[in-house]
């Protein structure tokens, strides 16, 4: 088990590396000159060019520049922002919090309902029930993250009043944001746990369970979503993926000040600096959060084994 | 999804393909998702074709009517904040729908498919430089990887396309990729080697309609999120540019009038959300037709 757990986190490291080099291969892929483009709409005189050119080492051959960054980031170097000044990893760690908070408020919403449809879909299959639950899940997966939002606003905002327009980042203002996107996500969870409810419904120590005479609320609960449960935790590390993408949108129409604002303004304004390193964070954290739900999968299903 | 699609040994021949065209159709929109996807999909490919006809005004011109006019029997989307035909502007918007879905797919499908059958056939350091490479893609979020696209190349529609594009092609690689790996241990492609065919030769004839079946279901799948994705890039203003009619980027354009004119966010946001669920209806009903072992997965 231990040496499972110490595979799979060496596993991460050449992975890791592989996407701090696309990250630093962003830069040198910007068809035409990328200190002009950074600069772009803006007035300029070639000095000022040249200057920043050298500011960010662009100056030196690649292999040079690659060395370079790769030693800044193990040192936790991010760079400094073009636009704000400030360095890469402080406008990151000041927005973190907020993006997380949001995610994992979502990640909250979408395993609370996409648990009771799914599990009200699979004990009423093929009812009404379970008919409206799909209908629902169907309709998340198909809803645009951007527009929900905005509906969301217009009735819970603007018509009755309940939540201000502008978030403050208090709890209250979370909730619009976190149940837009939760609800969203919930579609892709209750698919999941109703399909792996019905196959574990079907187990012959669910029918010993019914037959010894438990009440049905003690065979669902106790004995299938617990079985039920283990394929769901999967898809939670790539739920986390598609929670922090969908951060981006959502905190882009909800005025969220998480990375996803801080991203949207770093790529209009092509702060390349930033931008990488908002890449760089969110894609480890996903990494991360993938090697931490393997762990846990491991952990959740004893009949893995480890050799 | 890939092992359940070919068993070894025999090369499979699902009813639909014993049956011929017609009879796929009749099984296919047989189930009531089907005919709801493909009657929206209908109506999104013919307001496309016949923009043109079907538009009552130029989608560009300003002030054919009262600014912000709601919905009415003149303007039956209503205009929006520059006094533009809203239902005009959406009926040239299905073409650029149409064209992101179909172009992103195609990239995503041709890269992805290339990679997928190279990396099954030849195996060793081919299969293991192409797969590494494909598992870093998919290391990243999704969107967050085409938006990381679109900051390298620049925001514009043709870039928002290229960038969903790319951002999903591993997807396919990995399936495809799994599929040629049980292909390849067929008796059929052990005689096409008997009988000289080339490595190509046996990639195009007997590798690849095997395992068209999975690719088609991943294609149309993967139509509804290049849609959605897109649309959300222009709306965070990193793919279609104004004035373009772009779904997304209407929807941009109206968010300032979410008080005054809702209809504005509501009409293009009820269409993305329309065309979307149409493509997954159609898609899952194409995977219950072609492979139903995959059913309800």
């Amino acid at each position: 088990m231990v040496a499972y757990l110490i595979r799979r986190i060496v596993m991460t490291i050449p992975v890791w590396f592989a996407i701090l080099t696309l990250v630093f291969l962003m830069r040198p892929l910007v068809p035409g000159d990328p200190v002009k483009i950074m600069f772009f709409g803006r007035s300029t005189s070639p000095e000022v060019v040249e200057n920043m050119r050298h500011q960010l080492g662009l100056d030196d051959p690649l292999p040079v520049q690659y060395v370079r960054y790769v030693g800044n980031v193990l040192q936790g170097d991010l760079g400094t922002s073009i636009t704000t000044r400030k360095p890469v990893l402080t406008e990151i760690r000041d927005r973190y919090p907020a993006t997380l908070q949001l995610a994992l408020g979502s990640l909250a919403v979408s395993m609370l309902v996409g648990l009771i449809t799914g599990i009200l879909a699979a004990v009423y299959k093929d009812s009404l029930i379970d008919t409206l639950a799909m209908v629902f899940a169907m309709a998340g997966i198909s809803m645009p993250a951007f527009w929900f939002g905005l509906v969301m606003i217009y009735f819970f905002s603007v018509r009755l009043g309940w939540f201000s327009v502008i978030p403050d980042g208090s709890l209250k203002s979370l909730t619009l944001p976190a149940v837009t996107l939760g609800l969203i996500a919930s579609s892709v969870v209750a698919r999941l746990v109703r399909s792996s409810m019905l196959e574990i419904l079907g187990q012959d120590y669910i029918r010993t369970a019914r037959a010894k005479g438990l009440r049905e609320r003690g065979v669902l609960l106790r004995h299938a979503l617990g079985n039920a449960m283990i394929p769901v935790v999967t898809i939670l590390g790539l739920q986390f993926g598609g929670l922090l993408s969908g951060a981006f949108i959502i905190e882009a129409v909800f005025a969220w000040h998480g990375i996803g604002e801080l991203a949207v303004n770093a790529f209009a304004k092509r702060d390349f600096p930033l931008i990488q390193g908002i890449v760089l964070v969110v894609a480890t954290t996903y990494v991360l959060v993938n090697v931490f739900v393997d762990i846990l999968y491991a952990f959740l299903d004893p009949r893995i084994s480890y050799s | 999804m890939s092992s359940a699609v070919l068993s070894a040994g025999v090369a499979p021949r699902r009813p639909s393909a014993r049956t011929g065209p017609r009879a796929f159709g009749r099984e296919l929109f047989r189930r009531r998702q089907a005919q709801f996807g493909g009657f929206i999909v209908l109506i999104l490919v013919l307001a496309a074709i016949f923009a043109p006809i079907l538009a009552p005004y130029d989608p560009y011109e300003l002030r054919v009517g009262p600014i912000k006019d709601p919905p009415s029997s003149a303007y039956p989307f209503g205009t929006d904040d520059l006094g533009r035909d809203m239902l005009s502007r959406m009926i040239y918007g299905s073409r650029i729908t149409l064209q992101i879905g179909t172009i992103s797919v195609a990239l995503a499908l041709s890269l992805g498919v290339l990679i997928g059958i190279v990396s099954g056939y030849y195996g060793g350091w081919v299969d293991a430089v192409l797969m590494r490479f494909a598992d870093v893609m998919l290391a990243f979020p999704g969107f967050l990887l085409a938006m990381a696209i679109v900051a390298v190349l620049g925001p514009s529609l043709t870039n928002a396309m290229i960038a969903v594009g790319l951002g999903s092609f591993s997807g396919f690689a990995r399936m495809v990729r799994s599929s040629v790996l049980s292909v390849r241990e067929t008796e059929y492609v052990t005689a096409a080697h008997v009988l000289g065919a080339t490595p190509g030769r046996i990639m195009r004839r007997a590798v690849l309609p095997n395992v068209m079946a999975p690719i088609i279901v991943l294609g149309s799948l993967e139509f509804p999120f290049a849609v959605l994705t897109a649309a959300a890039l222009s709306f965070l203003g990193l793919g279609a540019q104004p004035p373009s009619p772009e779904w997304g980027a209407l929807l941009v354009g109206g968010r300032n009038y979410i008080r005054t004119a809702p209809f504005l966010i509501n009409i293009p946001g009820a269409a993305i959300f329309l065309t979307v669920l149409a493509f997954n209806l159609l898609g899952n009903s194409l995977r219950d037709v072609l492979d139903p072992r995959l059913r309800g997965r």
